[in-house]
């Protein structure tokens, strides 16, 4: 009791740290919402800053970022149509036609508050049930990891939409493009071409930015006699404080919850990230529903799968690296270094070495949390408001935006010329129908997939079998085989349902 | 509309005498014969992601540095291929000064013994120093396991010849020490990947996917204490400042050892007296206090070396580990 | 262009990919005792692409040529923009910030925007603003270096 109280004193009582908390839940948003910048690289820069400060003091600053800009990432997603970082790629899905349909601000009301209900979730699971939490990590091993990861892949044939081949080839070009670089495991080099530049292999935030925002800049340019169309503008009108009201998102508890709970086993097992979990309980949210057709057209449950997911692999995350001192992203090794310079070592003793500090971080999340619900909301107007600025002035700003975020990486102009060459990709793919979020998918993927294949098959020298063998694997195998299963059945329905539809067509 | 144009336009005007002050800075020659770092802000490499140990004494050291050569260093993190991503980019970038390389003994000696790279660690960079060093690789088992002490772990290995499964990271660290294990205990194990990074190595160890781990302590303190996990050896020549209740290797007769020692090069053909004015900020912020601080915390230890002693002594032990890999 | 002369293209394109894939792929050699090796994964990419791209050529020549909908497509407007940002990529570093980038912005807007809406001054000051803007962020405020380029800023 000891521990919690002297928590309470240190944070909840401690008005400097409540203030940098709320700092850090600002600069958070800001750097998730602006393309190629992320909450990790906010977190970066901020630590040697957070060394300096009171231990307390220091991990909530740390805490206030990470959970700010998780949760920043939906203002551009919704409103530019860009995902500002990885795991918002789902978001973008539903927010960006719902903006296109006036409903922005309806968008980012929702999204606001189902961040707040994922995170908060995945919080109390960190607080509550941790140590068992924990377990789940141990028995995935690379057999398990594999068969994840071939299952989270087995998504693009399901958001191929009408051209399923294009889909996978795109989502092969994806993993492809993995691929590239210092193999994994044994060091090898690939597709390199002699470019030593390329030896470190592609940035996901450079495809993305490329794929997204300079694609969608050059289309700008070939559509621009239309580029002044107006948006309907009754667009911000929200019905209530979230756009949403209490009872019509309380029913969508099954949603709310399995999407949370996605989110939350993903972050509890290191190194997959929230954008497989956003992606996989997008997919989950479109396959349960009723009406899967309306997901792409401004569906709020594809909203929430989406946002309460990636917010709720925050707690997932922290939970292996409170409970055992492992870090699973950037994001929970950079608060890792920040814990150890304050003499903090997260693992098996933590609790009774420094729990008042454990306790602290619980506190300052829930706070974080519930800043992020207040300024958020509060910024909102504001937000909106970047629609009504003419696109033909907001795009080549974004533009720009962008080219500094792809820069800033790793400071090297390769990327900025990387950045340039996914667009051109992407311009070519929209001009020959071949949908581009698969290739982005591959790639978060592929790298994944082929070392823990790799690594299984070390385990058991060459075997196979230990793909089947492994219950949890032969599960996710399972899971996989089937989805695809669904996905061609329903393709070959649709193709028929087409013929039928040409030929009266025609008749 | 006529605010925001007079708000903008006072923007304008404070902004271009900024940089405009910014800029004349530039341009005077000190007796030391180099302006550097004036030109703007110098990159820092770094092969690990941040928040690891290598990234936090990177860090450290550059903050201090800074502040005495008044100038920002940003540390950027390229991982991938046991560093040699981040070698290579700072091999082939540009030699004006602005761009650096801090990496780790363990992981270069290494590869340049076994001759893994199409470059050389000592021959194709400008080695300007060496900064810290961190003594704390040990060899770990569970609690469970068949094996208390290394003696047991020994005959244990000699009966079930490669069956006990190390992790390994090829041409890293721990697969120079497992070179040196396999030589001087007379054992062979099976070595496997399990990951790269200390958090995927101990999870893998965690979840039984290898049986012995060589890592470092500041990464397993806790489990040791609590006694999840057994000690058999440290890999260092004799026993490193805190961690006094565990043997090492050599007092238990065999000489596995392995330092990182933390270095920092230039490109081949920087300027010698940009060499010579990094290595005397480095040498003044090793010495501080600060970042002995910081070190402590990973038990670690402010070493410095000059880059021509560096050099030589890497060559001497770079030709020791050759013998090591050829004999086998 | 009609879909069908599409579906070729991509099929082409995707089966000329995964054939440089393969040959690349082939000499990569397992260097680990235990491993599959670095080209295993490439291969099987390489291969599934490969059949795919020719499911995917099939499907394309079975496809009825239907009258393509007239593109109503902006030639001038597309191709410019792709110019500007490629030279805006080569120019930002050997420029500097500041200056590729009001360049950039000032021409970018103008062919963005329709000529009855174009104000001359609007333009020219946000195609200044934002640079400057931008730079005293992230240089000043974050202490991130963006390029300086020609004039030392």
């Amino acid at each position: 009791m000891g521990q919690i109280s002297q928590a309470i004193h240190m944070v909840l009582f401690n008005p400097f740290c409540l203030l940098l908390i709320l700092i850090g839940v600002v600069i958070g948003i800001i750097f998730g919402s602006i393309p190629g910048l992320s909450s990790t690289m906010a977190l970066i820069l901020f630590l040697p800053m957070s060394f300096g400060m009171d231990p307390m003091n220091g991990i909530s600053l740390l805490i206030g970022l990470y959970l700010g800009g998780m949760s920043g990432g939906l203002i551009s997603a919704i409103l530019l149509k860009i995902p500002g970082t990885p795991s918002s790629i789902a978001t973008v899905f539903d927010g960006g036609p719902m903006a296109d349909k006036g409903e922005a601000g309806k968008a980012i009301g929702v999204g606001i508050l189902t961040s707040f209900v994922g995170g908060l979730i995945s919080i109390l699971a960190l607080m509550f049930i941790s140590p068992y939490l924990a377990k789940v990590t141990l028995a995935f091993t690379s057999a398990e990891y594999f068969s994840i990861a071939l299952f989270a892949l087995t998504i693009i044939s399901s958001l191929s939409g009408n051209s399923m081949v294009n889909g996978i080839l795109s989502g092969f070009l994806g993993i492809a493009l993995s691929l590239v670089g210092i193999a994994p495991i044994d060091g090898a080099i690939r597709f390199t071409f002699g470019e030593s530049k390329l030896y470190g292999g592609f940035n996901s935030v450079v495809i993305l930015i490329g794929i997204y925002a300079v694609t969608d800049i050059i289309r700008a340019g070939f559509e621009r006699r239309d580029i002044d169309k107006k948006l309907a503008k009754k667009s911000y009108q929200m019905d209530s404080l979230y756009g949403i009201k209490l009872g019509d998102y309380l029913k969508r508890w099954v949603n709310i919850i399995r999407s949370a709970l996605i989110g939350l086993s993903i972050g509890i097992l290191p190194g997959i990230g929230g954008s497989t979990a956003s992606l996989l309980a997008y997919t989950a949210a479109k396959n349960s529903s009723k009406h899967p057709e309306t997901f792409g057209t401004g569906e709020v449950d594809g909203l929430i799968a989406s946002e309460t997911s990636n917010n709720a692999v925050i707690g997932g995350s922290l939970i292996p690296l409170i409970t055992m001192g492992i870090p699973g992203n950037v994001a929970t090794a950079v608060f890792l270094g920040g814990l150890t310079i304050h003499g903090i070592s997260p693992g098996p003793l933590v609790f009774s070495k420094s729990g008042e500090y454990i306790y602290g971080i619980f506190i300052a999340l829930i706070i974080a949390n519930i800043f992020m619900l207040i300024t958020e909301r509060a910024g909102l107007r504001t937000f909106v408001r970047l629609l009504d600025i003419p696109k033909y002035y907001l795009l080549p700003i974004v533009l720009v935006c962008c080219i500094i975020g792809a820069y800033c990486n790793k400071f090297t102009v390769f990327d900025v010329y990387c950045v340039f060459i996914f667009g051109l990709i992407g311009t070519l793919f929209k001009f020959l129908k071949i949908p581009a979020t698969p290739l982005i998918i591959g790639f978060i993927l592929g790298n994944m997939t082929e070392t823990n294949f790799r690594q299984a098959l070390m385990q058991t020298g060459g075997s196979w079998s230990i793909f089947v063998t492994r219950p949890i694997s032969l599960i996710f195998l399972l899971v996989a085989v089937f989805s695809v299963a669904m996905t061609i059945r329903k393709q070959i329905v649709n193709a028929k349902k087409g013929k039928v539809a040409e030929e009266e067509e025609e008749g | 509309m006529k605010k925001f144009l007079a708000l903008a336009f006072a923007l304008i005007l404070v902004l271009t005498t900024l940089t405009a002050c910014g800029g004349s800075s530039d341009g005077t020659k000190e007796a030391g014969g180099t302006t550097w770092p004036s030109k703007g802000a110098v990159t820092v490499t770094v092969p690990y992601s941040a928040g690891g140990d290598t990234d936090t004494y990177c860090r450290a050291l550059f903050k201090l540095v800074g502040e005495d050569l008044k100038q920002n260093f940003v540390v950027v993190n390229t991982t991938g291929g046991s560093g040699v991503a981040a070698s290579t980019a700072v091999k082939d970038a540009k030699n004006d000064g602005y761009t650096l390389l801090f990496h780790h003994s363990g992981v270069m000696l290494t590869q340049e013994a076994v001759g893994s790279n199409t470059f050389s660690f000592l021959n194709d960079f400008e080695v300007c120093a060496t900064a810290a060093r961190d003594d704390t690789y040990m060899l770990i088992v569970k609690k469970d396991a068949a094996y208390k002490t290394l003696d047991d772990f020994i005959k244990y290995c000699k009966d079930h010849p490669k069956e006990v499964k190390y992790s390994i990271t090829f041409n890293g660290a721990t697969h120079a020490v497992a070179t040196l294990m396999e030589q001087t205990m007379g054992i062979e194990m099976n070595k496997i990947d399990v990951g790269s990074s200390a958090a995927d190595r101990l999870t893998a160890f965690m979840a039984n996917q290898c049986d012995c781990l060589v890592i470092n302590y500041m990464n397993v303190k806790d489990y040791i204490e609590k006694g999840d996990f057994i000690v058999l050896g440290v890999c260092a020549n004799e026993r490193p400042e805190g961690m006094k209740d565990f043997p090492t290797m050599k007092e238990q007769g065999y000489d596995v050892v392995q330092s990182k020692l933390y270095e920092i090069r230039f490109p081949k053909g920087t300027d010698a007296a940009i060499v010579e004015k990094l290595s005397a900020a480095i040498e003044k912020a090793a010495k501080s206090p600060e970042f002995a601080d910081t070190l402590a915390k990973y038990f670690a230890q402010p070493y410095y070396r000059n880059g021509a002693d560096t050099v030589k002594e890497d060559a001497a032990e770079v030709e020791q580990l050759k013998k090591l890999f050829q004999s086998k | 262009m009609t879909d069908k002369k599409k579906g070729i293209i991509t099929s082409v394109l995707f089966l000329a990919f995964s054939i440089v894939m393969i040959i690349f792929a082939k000499d990569i050699k397992p260097m680990m005792e235990n491993d599959l090796g670095s080209g295993f994964f490439p291969m099987v990419v390489g291969i599934a692409m490969c059949a795919l791209s020719v499911l995917r050529l099939i499907l394309a020549l079975r496809e009825k040529e239907k009258e393509a909908k007239k593109s109503n497509d902006d030639l001038m407007g597309g191709l410019g923009t792709l110019v500007l940002i490629g030279g805006y990529c080569i120019a930002f570093n050997p420029v500097g910030f500041i200056i590729s980038t009001i360049v950039y912005l000032f021409l970018q807007i103008l062919l963005l925007t329709p000529k009855a809406k174009r104000n001359w001054l609007v333009i020219s000051i946000i195609s200044v603003v934002t640079p400057f803007a931008f730079y005293a962020l992230f240089v000043y405020l974050i202490n991130t270096p963006l390029p300086r380029g020609l004039f030392g800023f």
